[in-house]
């Protein structure tokens, strides 16, 4: 039996031995280790027998010199059973059309999933996601990559202050969370305010709480502006529960201050810098793993300075990514530049840096009132600027409520 | 001399309690009915047809006659014979 089944997965065929020599040609196998089996005896002089398929070229070697014959009448095992079903076009065609249709819908966007914005914003990101080709029913590749689009999203919808792309099979998941102006207000409306920075006091609006302090005050830093202490109660025997009650008032308000700012910036009169001229050619490649190989567009660089930027692009197979990608090489000229200033034109460049630094640093709602340079001089090719600014804001801050008694 | 080699070399499996086609070299036939016969350490077959065939074996010749015999199985040294076995001759040579 053991015989059998190794015969059936080696393959055999069976072989019509015909001639004067059949019989000894038979023997001479047999001589040879090859074995043979189910032999008959058709008719004189000829013979039929089945023989392993690996054993067909020694039996032609042997053959070679004898007066006989040798006839394939058929072939049997998993060797040509394999070989049959490889040779069946039309089943061949199917298995490879199935698996080519699962993988073109592994690869299309199926479900876009945003989490942690109102209906609004919901709406507003959808439709951005669209015009950059994400979209349902559309391939994953035609988008750009997580990073672009979350910078796309970032920089379209100012409202959103953080934004998590990922993808998880077919499905694309996007979490957001919300710029909120409400957010302080939910969080703690109990205790006092005191001032986050030196200033003069210019305006109030107190909406709770009673204020300590008027215009044209000077306050420092953590300074008592509004207090939570309004509930008037002389009683002495309430002070018990007027302390409590003081813990729970609620203070609420602007103070706008005047606030000095310093601040020293240098600027070069002479900068190099590097610009891309627009000049730009594509090259593909095909990755495999960790290689990659080029299909188009062979050229070595036309362009003496040249940088490189890089889209990956990658191909899935039900939820597993397959290790082939494809890469385009956008490769852009740059040209070094370089400009000299003028004493005049440093200074007003470097004015106009720190007023954009200091902006940056403001909350929102401040207003820089004045600008002033307090001193400037140049040496080694250098402008240094010290410049002194005057702000209007908001300078009232929740003051942190001691924990526990 | 030759005889009582011989005797000896006859006696010999029964004295180690041997069996005999291990140490002769003689051929081992088993037979299952009249279906089946598997000759075992012959030296070759001689001549091979539907209703006869001769195995040249250490001793002599093994003559089986029959009916539409077929090979089953053909290695070196062993051969299965199928079909309808009338008749196992041993033609020893002197």
């Amino acid at each position: 039996m053991e015989f059998n089944n190794k015969k059936w997965m080696k393959g055999y065929v069976t072989v019509k031995i015909e001639g004067i020599h059949a019989f000894s040609f038979i023997k001479q196998c047999s001589l040879q280790n090859i074995p043979m089996w189910n032999v008959k005896m058709i008719s004189e002089n000829s013979y039929q027998a089945e023989i392993l398929h690996r054993d067909i070229s020694t039996l032609r070697k042997l053959r070679i010199g004898r007066k006989c014959k040798l006839k394939f009448l058929g072939k049997w095992g998993l060797p040509f059973i394999i070989i049959n079903f490889f040779q069946r076009k039309a089943f061949l065609f199917s298995i490879v059309m199935a698996i080519l249709i699962v993988f073109i819908l592994s690869n299309i966007i199926w479900k876009i999933e945003i989490k942690g914005v109102n209906e609004d914003l919901n709406r507003k990101m959808r439709s951005i996601l669209e015009e950059n080709n994400v979209e349902v029913g559309r391939f994953h590749w035609t988008s750009l990559s997580n990073e672009q689009l979350k910078a796309k999203i970032l920089h379209e919808v100012p409202d959103l202050m953080w934004v998590e792309i990922s993808k998880q099979g077919t499905q694309i998941n996007i979490q957001a969370v919300e710029k909120s102006n409400e957010k302080t207000e939910k969080d703690n409306g109990k205790g006092d305010m005191v001032a986050s920075k030196d200033g003069v006091i210019v305006d109030l609006f107190v909406e709770k709480g009673k204020p300590v302090v008027r215009v044209n005050d000077t306050v420092q830093k953590g300074d008592l502006l509004i207090s939570s202490d309004y509930t008037f109660s002389n009683d002495q025997e309430n002070e018990e529960e007027d302390k409590n009650k003081k813990s729970k008032s609620i203070t609420k308000g602007e103070i706008i201050a005047k606030v000095w700012y310093k601040s020293i910036i240098e600027v070069p009169l002479s900068s190099k810098f590097s610009t891309l001229t627009g000049k730009v050619y594509s090259k593909y490649y095909l990755g495999v793993g960790n290689k990659r190989l080029p299909i188009w567009n062979f050229n070595n660089s036309k362009f003496d300075d040249y940088q490189i930027e890089e889209v990956v692009k990658n191909f899935y197979f039900l939820n597993w990514k397959i290790p082939v990608t494809f890469s385009t090489f956008n490769v852009n000229e740059v040209k070094q530049k370089s400009i000299q200033y003028t004493k005049n034109e440093a200074k007003k460049l470097g004015m106009k840096e720190a007023r954009r630094k200091l902006e940056m640093a403001l909350p929102n709602g401040s207003k820089i009132e004045t600008e002033k340079v307090l001193h400037e001089s140049a040496d080694s090719g250098k402008v240094k600027l010290t410049l002194y600014f005057t702000v209007l804001e908001n300078i009232a801050i929740k003051q942190p409520l001691p924990q526990g008694d | 001399m030759r005889d009582r080699f011989s005797i000896f070399k006859k006696n010999l499996p029964r004295i180690l309690d041997l069996p005999d086609d291990v140490l002769l070299g003689l051929p081992k036939i088993t037979m299952v009915g009249s279906l089946h016969a598997y000759v075992e350490n012959h030296q070759g077959l001689l001549f091979f047809s539907e209703k006869e065939i001769h195995i040249k074996t250490q001793n002599g010749l093994v003559k089986i006659v029959g009916n539409a015999f077929v090979l089953k199985m053909m290695l070196y040294d062993e051969v299965l014979i199928e079909g309808e076995i009338n008749d196992v001759t041993f033609e020893l040579e002197k």
